[in-house]
């Protein structure tokens, strides 16, 4: 049996009524008790303040929405605060822990206590922030029901569950009033310490995804430094948000926490590599689910038609149509057939580091000579572009025979994401914003509902008339 | 609702009981006042019985018209609350 909203008043008007008349059956009794007489007219008070709350049912919820009006405050905002919030700690516990992983040796043996117990705190407050959104949920779509169940509970006569009805009753009042004035609380207390830029970016997450990059042939390109652009925010000029070196076989697998690449938004990839940008033309968008599992993505530069990683880098011309490519790479040397159709007059450039020697360019079966064109210089590696012009258009076929030197390590600088956040040393910035975090959603909260609390005890001793 | 009904049929009993009582307690009340025993505590006693009774129906005829008159001041007060000012828009500037 359920009872509806209208029911529930009807009830506690009936007990009300009953109230009175036990009342005045005991004040009417044949027993000269000043005891009994004075228990009979409390009845015939209580029934006059039931009769009041029962019928300023609506009046009572006209009143908590003026005052929330007044006040400025609503519950929209409120969901919003805890949808931040929520997602700020999982970015937070997620980064801590790929940070955990990240450590080794010594100091992964000093961090990684620090790190279990910010975990932990920090999952406290992801605890403590999904009780105050159910907690806000029940008041928000069962506040009416149980306002009602408060009236009805203090119209029990004799005073049974009086406590409990006031109770339930200004527990209503009090926090559809004050609980979606919580952000504002937190953000009153909050203003000094709250790295509030920060942690906007990272509630919308940082992702650890391995990229590769590849010319178009599917070889991997190695020796590069690849420039992430925010398309939406400088339209793919201006600053990168992030640069990466690539590692021999072509690829970045983020094994450091201050890098990281934003999830959601629309990149862009510029590889430099060879003294040559090469731009990658589709836009990358990393899904949310990188954040929490591993995730590749791949990256085919369309202006490489074919490369022996940095030894040998042969440029897309511009009027190819279709192409047919044979590789024989070795240690020492290898040698390059491509098939290609163009539909005008063009260059093929090839690009090679000075430790690189052509032994021999034939174009259509006949060996030509090369010059280069151009000399470059990237981070201690120099080199040359060269030139094959093919003079018709349709198929033409190019080998190129070359002999590879070794090229030493080169040292390329990286420009982490994450790092570019923090504008710091990620392990002190990953504590601290702990601490925060925590004052955010588990200090300030508790402190706020205590208060809320308080309030409540206060008008339900009001109501119950003590 | 059964609930309600009960509480309704209860409440009925309990005033048609409450009726009985006041008659009852009157007549018990002027028979100890008009009792030939002469001790001032008795008659005091019948004295503060019919004067409760008395009361007691009084409120007993009273209830609807008390009741009536709390569901009228509140549903004169219980009119839903214009909107609030717009703090927003006045600080706007």
């Amino acid at each position: 049996m359920i009872l509806q909203v209208p029911e529930v008043l009807e009830l506690a008007f009936y007990l009300g009524l009953l109230n009175y008349f036990l009342g005045n059956l005991i004040k009417a009794l044949p027993i000269p008790i000043t005891t009994v007489k004075k228990i009979g007219l409390g009845m015939i008070k209580d029934s006059l303040a039931i009769w009041i709350l029962a019928s300023s049912f609506t009046l009572i919820l006209n009143t908590i929405e003026y005052v929330r009006g007044v006040l400025g405050i609503s519950w929209t905002p409120l969901w919003a605060w805890f949808g931040i919030q929520t997602a700020t700690i999982i970015g937070y516990i997620n980064a801590l822990k790929a940070l955990g992983s990240v450590l080794g040796g010594f100091l992964g043996s000093v961090v990684g206590p620090l790190i279990s117990s910010a975990v932990s705190i920090l999952t406290t407050a992801l605890t403590s922030i999904m009780a105050l959104q159910i907690l806000s949920v029940v008041v928000n779509t069962r506040g009416v029901e149980i306002l009602a169940l408060g009236i009805v509970l203090y119209s029990v006569p004799l005073r049974i569950f009086r406590r409990s009805g006031s109770l339930l009753i200004s527990f209503i009042v009090v926090f559809s009033i004050a609980l979606p004035g919580l952000p504002g609380f937190v953000e009153f207390l909050s203003t000094n310490i709250a790295s509030s830029e920060a942690s906007a970016v990272y509630s919308q997450g940082i992702a650890y995804p391995n990229i590769y990059v590849r010319d178009l042939t599917g070889s991997p390109m190695g020796y590069g430094l690849l420039h992430f652009y925010d398309v939406d925010i400088e339209a793919g000029d201006g600053e990168p948000i992030a640069i990466y070196p690539l590692s021999i076989n072509g690829s970045i697998v983020m094994r450091n926490i201050s890098w990281g690449l934003p999830v959601g938004r629309n990149l862009t990839a510029v590889l430099e590599s060879v003294g040559w940008l090469f731009r990658y033309d589709k836009t990358i968008s990393i899904p949310s689910s990188c954040i929490y599992s591993r995730c590749d993505i791949k990256i085919d530069l369309p202006g490489v038609m074919a490369s022996d990683s940095i030894h040998l880098v042969i440029h897309t011309p511009r009027t190819l149509t279709e192409y047919y490519f044979e590789k024989r790479i070795s240690e020492s040397g290898g040698e390059i057939r491509l098939l290609l159709n163009v539909y005008g007059e063009d260059n093929v450039t090839i690009t090679y580091p000075e430790s690189t020697e052509i032994i021999e360019v034939k174009l259509n079966g006949e060996a030509i000579d090369i010059e280069p064109v151009r000399e470059w210089s990237w981070y201690g590696i120099r080199g040359y572009d060269a030139s094959i012009h093919i003079d018709t258009p349709g198929l033409n076929e190019i080998v190129i025979i070359y002999r590879k030197g070794e090229i030493g390590l080169i040292d390329l600088p990286a420009k982490g994401y994450a790092s570019s956040l923090m504008g710091g040393d990620p392990i002190i910035y990953f504590l601290g914003t702990a601490i925060t975090t925590v004052f955010l959603t588990l200090v300030f909260p508790t402190v706020y509902l205590s208060l809320l609390v308080m309030g409540t005890y206060s008008l339900a001793r009001f109501l119950e008339g003590r | 609702m059964e609930i309600i009904e009960f509480i309704r049929q209860l409440t009925l009993q309990v005033m048609v009981a409450a009726w009985g009582i006041f008659v009852l307690t009157w007549i018990v009340g002027w028979a100890l006042r008009g009792a030939p025993i002469p001790i001032t505590r008795v008659k005091k006693a019948g004295n503060s019985l019919i004067e409760d009774a008395i009361w007691a129906a009084f409120w007993l005829a009273m209830g609807g018209t008390i009741f009536s008159l709390i569901s009228y001041i509140v549903s004169q007060i219980g009119v839903p609350v214009p909107e609030p000012p717009n703090i927003m828009n006045q600080t706007g500037t």
